[in-house]
């Protein structure tokens, strides 16, 4: 095998393999990408976790066919810091080693063999269909953060993906603290065949979510325990996570009969502020809402206090809740309003957070006892 | 720098409090400790003469000595006092650690210059704390904590001994092992048999010998016979835990009285809690069944608490999942594992609809605490007919 190859297209296409790979494993053929040269000057690389595999090419002057497996991350790094524009890679298959040389430097890689390699169904066979991208990348994007890593009560590590009686589709995602909530019209993903619940798991909703940073055009499908991405340059394929979603309906109360607004551009910054005298143990921001004011409030025995009143309004019952500060201000983050409407029950419920100008999308946040 | 130690112990502090506040009692046997089934608090030297002693069961007490005076306990009496002797010690140092309701150390380095010697020191609290509470205590000065606690110990009741430096060797060779804080009655049958009399004779054998024969306790029972501790005065240790218990009247298997007894104990552990602004993450409950057979089971919650309502539930929960097990003679609850600060609220918490549950808390701790602790009860508290 021996290639040349643009380090700018290598560099890209690396950080997302290398992403995918399996950093704690006792297997160490799951730390190294599959890296395939053939002869239509195509150079395809491909990395899996036994869970979640990601198959991507690539442009080169493929001068000859072959492959091997070498360390993801170890060659990114060393892309990465070479100066020339223009990497050449040659397989010593005697010596198992894939050499790098750019300029006057030169790498040898030790190398595991390609039939060493896991084989990857990429579901080539499985239909796919086309959907809206961006409507996809927001949903990934807006539910991401509330991801546990962990499975616990009331915390998947993954998100839900909800089909709805009334022809939506729902991504719900909660870490038992906070959920986040996004539903858009089923008909964003035209002829798409799903069960009524699917979970994907943490790790597959960041990679597609890297994925579609970057593209406007992707196809997906359902395959019996799994789904699949396509994108023109990349294919991810990922097992679906078994386990129960808790049922979260029953945490959201339908009925909120207090709400305020506030301009986000007035909200974020003084929450930021606040959130300067908070730490670890002292993460809250209390929100004290009366009469046409909401006072901010945080602090800590340590370093202090602060407090800001923003004018807002309101003539309902007077309220003082507090939150996580870290928690309120991913939540608005998520969101592209302008204003941003706080919506509560009492001191006990979780409050809900969402974005008028953002349909469909919203957090609940449970109360901190201060 | 060489270090001043002084211990203070209370002498029968208990039953010297009910003498001292019924003078008909002065002189004859006073037994303190709740009801006929539970234990001795605490003798009077009157009647330690007939060998009572604390922690002793009261059948057992009356056998020995049967026209004893037997008293309930007046904990919050006994605090007061001894809230007025520890004001006498905070005004002789600002390093007092309060060990107990009834002793605590205080370090006196280098006060000589104000208070006179040590010995004179001393003398001035013991006249003081007899002035203040007709009450006589027993005082150890030694150069480090341990040994101004065997100090106090030494010549009880109204002692005085004070350890210089110097003494110490001396001291340690003609120091029974049994006294040595820490060694108990095991330890030291253990230790005796292995004919160690004198707490020095232990130094006849190297840390690692002890360490392999009582573990990790070995090793500093080897500095403790060394007359060794660096430990400081510490003049505020928050507890670690909080915890009610109560022998019942009757050996029982009855699920319902013993719930009702661990509802009133959550209370009261729950009202510590709050009145010392703390939640809990784990709660035990303990039980001694007729036999004596003690065990206890823990549970650790995922949201520190300090609601009534979630310590009675938690505890209920784990005598439920003991199952049947025969008659028992003592219950307790006790909440440890602190946190303080904010709490995040979780989803799955048992108090989600906990607000009104905690503000039904405040409100009974403000009624309580403004009135008496019977002024109101929960429903479940009482009897059905």
């Amino acid at each position: 095998m021996k290639f040349q190859v643009e380090k700018a297209n290598l560099v890209q296409v690396l950080q997302r393999i290398q992403s995918a790979t399996e950093k704690k494993t006792t297997m160490p053929i799951l730390n190294n990408c599959l890296i395939k040269a053939s002869g239509e000057g195509l150079l395809e690389f491909s990395a899996t976790d036994l869970e979640l595999s990601l198959w991507t090419e690539m442009a080169a002057q493929v001068a000859m066919e072959g492959k091997t497996t070498v360390s993801a991350r170890k060659l990114l790094e060393i892309v990465r810091e070479v100066p020339q524009n223009t990497i050449s890679f040659e397989l010593d298959a005697v010596r198992g080693r894939l050499l790098v040389k750019a300029g006057r430097s030169r790498f040898e890689l030790s190398t595991i063999a390609a039939e060493d390699f896991p084989n990857i169904d990429l579901y080539q066979d499985l239909p796919l269909t086309s959907c809206d991208a961006e409507v996809l990348r927001k949903a990934l994007q807006k539910t991401l953060y509330c991801i546990p890593m962990e499975e616990e009560s009331f915390a998947t590590p993954g998100l839900l993906w909800h089909g709805t009686e009334d022809s939506n589709l729902r991504f719900v995602s909660s870490d038992g603290h906070r959920l986040s909530y996004y539903e858009v019209p089923a008909s964003a993903f035209p002829g798409f065949q799903m069960p009524v619940e699917i979970i994907v798991p943490r790790k597959a909703v960041q990679e597609m979510h890297r994925l579609l940073e970057k593209e406007s055009e992707v196809s997906i499908g359902m395959g019996e325990k799994s789904l699949v991405l396509r994108t023109p340059g990349a294919f991810l394929s990922t097992l679906l996570l078994e386990a129960e979603f808790p049922e979260y309906e029953n945490i959201i109360p339908a009925e909120r009969p207090y709400a305020i607004s506030v301009p986000t551009e007035i909200l974020f910054p003084a929450l930021k502020r606040v959130a300067l005298v908070t730490d670890t143990s002292y993460r809250y921001v209390k929100l004290n809402i009366g009469k046409n004011s909401l006072e901010l409030q945080s602090g800590n025995p340590e370093l202090g206090n602060a407090n800001e009143i923003i004018d807002i309004d309101y003539d309902g019952a007077d309220i003082s809740i507090a939150f996580n500060v870290k928690y309120v201000m991913e939540s608005i983050s998520a969101m592209e309003s302008e204003t941003i409407r706080f919506e509560w029950v009492d001191d006990g419920h979780g409050g809900i957070f969402l974005g008028p100008e953002d349909p469909g999308y919203f957090s609940l946040i449970m109360p901190m006892v201060v | 720098m060489k270090r001043k130690i002084m211990h203070l112990d209370m002498d029968a502090f208990f039953a010297s409090v009910e003498q001292a506040d019924n003078p008909e009692l002065a002189g004859k046997p006073v037994i303190v400790g709740g009801e006929a089934r539970g234990v001795v608090c605490a003798a009077s030297y009157e009647a330690r003469r007939f060998g009572v002693h604390s922690a002793m069961p009261v059948f057992q007490a009356k056998k020995l000595c049967p026209h004893a005076f037997f008293l309930p306990v007046r904990m919050s009496r006994y605090k007061e006092v001894s809230r007025k002797i520890m004001e006498i010690l905070r005004h002789i140092s600002p390093l007092v650690e309060q060990v107990s309701v009834d002793e605590a150390f205080v370090d006196i380095t280098g006060t000589e210059r104000l208070h006179g010697s040590v010995l004179v020191l001393a003398k001035r609290i013991k006249s003081l704390v007899f002035e203040t509470a007709s009450l006589s205590c027993s005082i150890g000065i030694a150069p480090n904590k341990y040994l101004a606690k065997i100090g106090s110990d030494y010549h009880k009741p109204n002692g005085l001994t004070i350890i210089e430096q110097e003494q110490i060797e001396a001291f340690l060779k003609t120091l029974p092992v049994g006294k040595i804080p820490g060694v108990g009655q095991k330890t030291g049958e253990q230790l005796r048999k292995l004919g160690m009399v004198f707490a020095a004779d232990i130094l006849n054998f190297p840390p690692n010998y002890w360490e392999a024969k009582l573990g990790k306790w070995g090793a500093s029972l080897y500095a403790r016979a060394a007359g060794i501790d660096d430990s400081p005065v510490e003049p505020y240790c928050a507890p670690k835990s909080v915890s009610a218990e109560r022998t019942l009247a009757c050996d029982t298997d009855k699920r319902a009285e013993l719930e009702k007894l661990l509802l009133s104990q959550a209370e009261e552990v729950g009202r510590e809690l709050r009145k010392t602004k703390v939640r809990a993450r784990t709660v035990t409950l303990k039980i001694k069944f007729s036999d004596f057979k003690t065990i206890t089971r823990s549970l650790t919650l995922r949201e520190p608490c300090d609601s009534t309502d979630i310590l009675f539930a938690t505890a209920q929960k784990l005598l439920a999942d003991l199952g049947c097990v025969g008659k028992i003679r003592l219950i307790g609850i006790g909440a440890s594992n602190f946190a303080s600060g904010p709490c995040q609220m979780h989803m799955d918490s048992p108090g989600r609809d906990s607000r009104k549950s905690a503000r039904l808390d405040r409100a009974l701790d403000e009624l309580r605490s403004r009135y008496f602790d019977d002024i109101i009860v929960r429903g479940r508290m009482i009897d059905t007919i």
